[in-house]
């Protein structure tokens, strides 16, 4: 489940934000925000996407850094909302 | 008035040396700091055989740093172009090549492109990184500088289906930035958030009429997390907050601003788009005690034309005000007559805000500047008490997220795609980004591209904000009786 997650996230990411290609060579600890690769309008995409792939609910204050600013962060932070709601 | 960019800093630094100019996550520079780094960049630029009014290109992120850069191109004598670094490598050569880059100025992390940039564009003779920058080298004369002479070329989107590249003289920045300085009544004990971008017009007024009040600019590029933005105004106690409709609906639905009081804030500023009423409204009763300035603008004009008198914000929540100080506005139709009280024109400017013109374009100047006056291309009408609004956009652009985006420029490169046989971009009503963008395409008989594929492509060739949002593959596309499309149309269908 927790590797299915990642990929994912990765691929999505690489598919909207990295035009297809990992010329970056994602690392699961890259930061989004210092990268350059997700901006304020991504943010809002991103979350769209969790949301709708995950069912879950992206909660106001859970819109920072330690919850979606890498793949370990995002998928940490999706395991446990998924936790949560069982 | 302050006759170039540069000396706004180095008379703030008499005054208050030792007062922070520019804050950034973690760093401060104070007003005498600041001067000094804009002094040696300059002297340093000039060593490299930099000449007077030669053009040079800030490639970089808001930073202290890439700031005096752009003021340090002013005091060598050049002419400052922030290239947006969200647009692909072609475009920024284009630019490049437009205005015959003579050197960039590349920020951390953007070594590599300025390098690709500089292979393509020859007139670029050398590329200047942080580390070069710093180097101290202060150059014992500076040109002489006259205040109508080109201090800045900033590109925004044209009828053209190419950029423009707006000339604007030292005299038309700083006019502009002494009458935001003027009805915000901003002072040196005034700091302000900044998350625009310094590339875009409405960023780099912000930062000038801070700068010239003697205040702080506050740099801050997080704002894909808005609650780090708020820490930011709660920890170094700003007094404003600057930002497009896009920042203030995130606030307000992605971040706890509706649950901090933020004490230290005075002021909060948009501009950039039409700010939604419902926003207008909820930051009205959130705030009651913080001014909020709805703001209009163009490029063309420094940005700034005319702003709502905050103590209408409730009462006119969808209004753009009156002209701000020194600028003359009038409402005129299209024989030039000027329209009645209630009855919609289009929006003509005069003033010392006003640009010097289109860079190497008079054809597209022409158009827009007439006997003195500006013609913005925005259609609106003035109530009986001379307050305006907005009713329309003559031009056909579309605002995402405080972006103005020539439709055209999507379809360019959507046309291109091999299978795609037509191309229609329109402007749909967004909650968080006022507008999105939503493309309609027909393909070629036989042609198997997807929706995901062609804004895969989208995503190779534009930045982020002109990639849209939703691609819909149609068997055809409405038209009008003479064969145009009809957009009207295909926003009642989105």
């Amino acid at each position: 489940m927790s590797g299915n997650i990642k990929e994912e996230l990765k691929k999505f990411i690489v598919d909207n934000y990295l035009l297809g290609s990992d010329s970056l060579n994602l690392k699961d600890d890259d930061s989004f925000l210092e990268k350059g690769i997700i901006d304020s309008i991504g943010v809002i995409e991103l979350t769209s996407f969790i949301q709708r792939k995950y069912d879950i609910k992206v909660k106001v204050p859970e819109i920072i850094p330690e919850n979606l600013d890498t793949l370990n962060n995002l998928e940490a932070y999706i395991e446990r909302k998924l936790k949560s709601s069982k | 008035m302050i006759p170039s960019l540069y000396q706004i800093v180095s008379k703030a630094a008499r005054a208050y040396p030792d007062k922070p100019a520019v804050i950034e996550p973690g760093k401060s520079i104070t007003y005498k700091e600041f001067d000094e780094k804009i002094d040696s960049m300059a002297g340093h630029i000039l060593a490299m055989g930099f000449k007077k009014g030669e053009r040079a290109g800030i490639l970089a992120k808001n930073s202290a740093d890439s700031l005096a850069a752009y003021l340090a191109v002013t005091k060598a004598g050049g002419v400052s172009v922030w290239l947006n670094h969200t647009l692909s490598l072609s475009e920024t050569v284009r630019q490049a090549k437009d205005c015959s880059l003579a050197f960039i100025y590349a920020g951390k992390g953007f070594e590599a492109k300025s390098g690709s940039i500089m292979a393509d564009a020859r007139s670029i003779r050398f590329v200047m990184d942080e580390a070069q920058a710093r180097a101290s080298l202060t150059a014992k004369r500076f040109p002489k500088i006259k205040s109508e002479g080109l201090a800045s070329v900033v590109y925004t989107a044209g009828t053209t289906r190419r950029a423009l590249g707006v000339m604007l003289s030292h005299k038309n920045l700083i006019s502009n930035a002494a009458a935001v300085v003027k009805y915000a009544r901003l002072k040196p004990s005034d700091s302000v958030v900044c998350v625009l971008p310094l590339y875009h017009i409405y960023g780099l007024s912000v930062a000038i009429s801070h700068l010239l009040a003697g205040g702080t600019v506050m740099i801050d590029n997080r704002f894909m997390y808005p609650n780090l933005i708020l820490d930011t105004i709660e920890k170094y106690r700003a007094t404003g907050f600057a930002g497009v409709s896009s920042h203030y609906a995130m606030l307000l639905y992605m971040s706890d601003m509706p649950k901090r009081k933020l004490p230290s804030l005075r002021y909060l500023m948009q501009a950039g788009d039409r700010m939604p009423e419902n926003i207008t409204k909820r930051l009205v009763s959130l705030f009651p005690g913080k001014k909020l300035y709805l703001m209009y603008g163009q490029t063309e004009a420094s940005p700034r034309i005319a702003y709502l008198d905050p103590g209408s914000a409730r009462k006119k929540p969808g209004s753009i005000g009156r002209a701000i100080p020194g600028v003359t506005i009038k409402v005129v139709n299209e024989s030039g007559r000027e329209c009645r009280e209630g009855k919609a024109g289009e929006i003509a400017v005069k003033g010392d805000n006003v640009m010097i013109g289109y860079w190497k374009n008079r054809r597209e100047t022409r158009k827009v500047l007439k006997k003195g006056w500006l013609y913005t291309g925005d259609i609106a009408f003035k109530d009986k008490e001379g307050d305006l609004f907005i009713a329309g956009r003559r031009k056909g652009f579309v605002k995402i997220g405080g972006n103005k985006v020539n439709p055209a420029e999507i379809e360019n490169v959507v046309l291109g795609i091999e299978g795609v046989m037509e191309a229609a971009a329109i402007g749909a009503k967004d909650p968080v980004l006022g507008e999105r963008l939503k493309l309609f395409v027909t393909l070629v008989p036989g042609a198997k591209i997807t929706s995901a594929e062609i804004k895969k492509i989208c995503r190779s060739e534009l930045p982020t904000y002109k990639v849209p949002q939703e691609v819909a593959i149609l068997k055809d596309i409405p038209k009008n009786s003479f064969g145009k499309i009809a957009r009207e149309e295909l926003s009642k269908r989105s």
